[in-house]
């Protein structure tokens, strides 16, 4: 039987918002084991980066998560983790936050603690339950899709 | 292709919902299923997201529409008037109610205030009074 945390993700991501995504070619929804998720989003390169999303409470509380290896089933080595040139995506992809577990964005549930300041210094990258897992999957792309996205140190396997 | 994804927003319809249409429907199809469906006014115009012109009810949706769909937005009204202010100067055009939030940040960050992309990408647009951001909704949808 599935609870209410699962079956609200289930229903986000049945929703229109979430469906567009897929079909552009943003997102894609790969697996769900719950608690975790599993959701590759696209690079301007057209590289797809998994990210393992824990989202037990859905969707009162936030997901946390990070780059994730398929193959492996681990997260993703540091060296195939996408790159920025000192700006916005170095500082969301930052390997030397949490060993990897989690992003470092104000919507990400781990993250978040400790940095209650968040709340008045970015405002709208705070988790807002009514718009669910695309909120923290358009934030995700948009920082994939910018100028200081480079790709990784390695090329995967 | 036995249907086609339409993904619309529109005047009284929340956020981005989906209909799927035959391959013969037309525009007008689409706006009698989005009156019966949502109450949208009977003299409600249908716009491709980010044009600035109508549709024309008669036109085929498959003529609009690409492999992953077609986005439209529905409304009574032919422009919003959207006033964008940064650092006390003030932007203000027409735009049509289909335009992405993310189209009039463009225009305001790039054009009217001579950011860089890179710049651009530090700031966001927030519909006054509040802190969301939602690119890709249609900028009339608030």
């Amino acid at each position: 039987m599935i609870g209410p945390d699962q079956r609200a993700f289930e229903t986000d991501v049945a929703k229109a918002t979430f469906r567009l995504g897929q079909a552009e070619g943003r997102w894609r929804l790969i697996s769900i084991a719950w608690p975790y998720v599993f959701i590759g989003v696209i690079a301007k390169d057209g590289r797809e980066y998994v990210l393992r999303l824990n989202c037990t409470g859905y969707p009162q509380s936030p997901p946390t998560g990070g780059p994730w290896d398929m193959t492996t089933n681990q997260i993703l080595a540091f060296d195939l983790w996408p790159r920025g040139q000192g700006g916005r995506v170095s500082a969301v992809f930052r390997t030397d936050w949490k060993n990897g577990t989690a992003l470092y964005l104000p919507c990400d549930r781990e993250s978040f603690i400790g940095h209650d300041s968040w709340r008045t210094e970015m405002p709208s990258k705070m988790w807002r339950p009514a718009d669910g897992i695309v909120q923290y999957l358009e934030l995700v792309h948009e920082l994939l899709q910018s100028r200081d996205y480079s790709a990784p140190l390695r090329s995967a396997a | 292709m036995t249907s086609i994804d339409v993904f619309y927003q529109g005047e009284g319809i929340g956020e981005i919902a989906h209909i799927e249409l035959e391959h013969g429907a037309t525009f007008a199809t689409l706006k009698t299923s989005l009156i019966e469906k949502h109450g949208v006014a009977r003299d409600a115009l249908l716009f491709l997201e980010d044009e600035d012109e109508p549709l024309n009810e008669t036109t085929l949706i498959k003529d609009r529409a690409s492999a992953k769909g077609l986005k439209v937005h529905i409304h009574r009204c032919r422009h919003v008037e959207v006033t964008v202010t940064f650092n006390a100067e003030t932007a203000e055009r027409r735009f049509s109610p289909s335009a992405t939030v993310a189209r009039v940040k463009r225009w305001a960050a790039e054009k009217k205030f001579g950011m860089s992309e890179d710049e651009a990408g530090e700031h966001v647009l927030q519909i006054a009074g509040t802190h969301v951001v939602r690119r890709r909704e249609h900028i009339s949808v608030r």
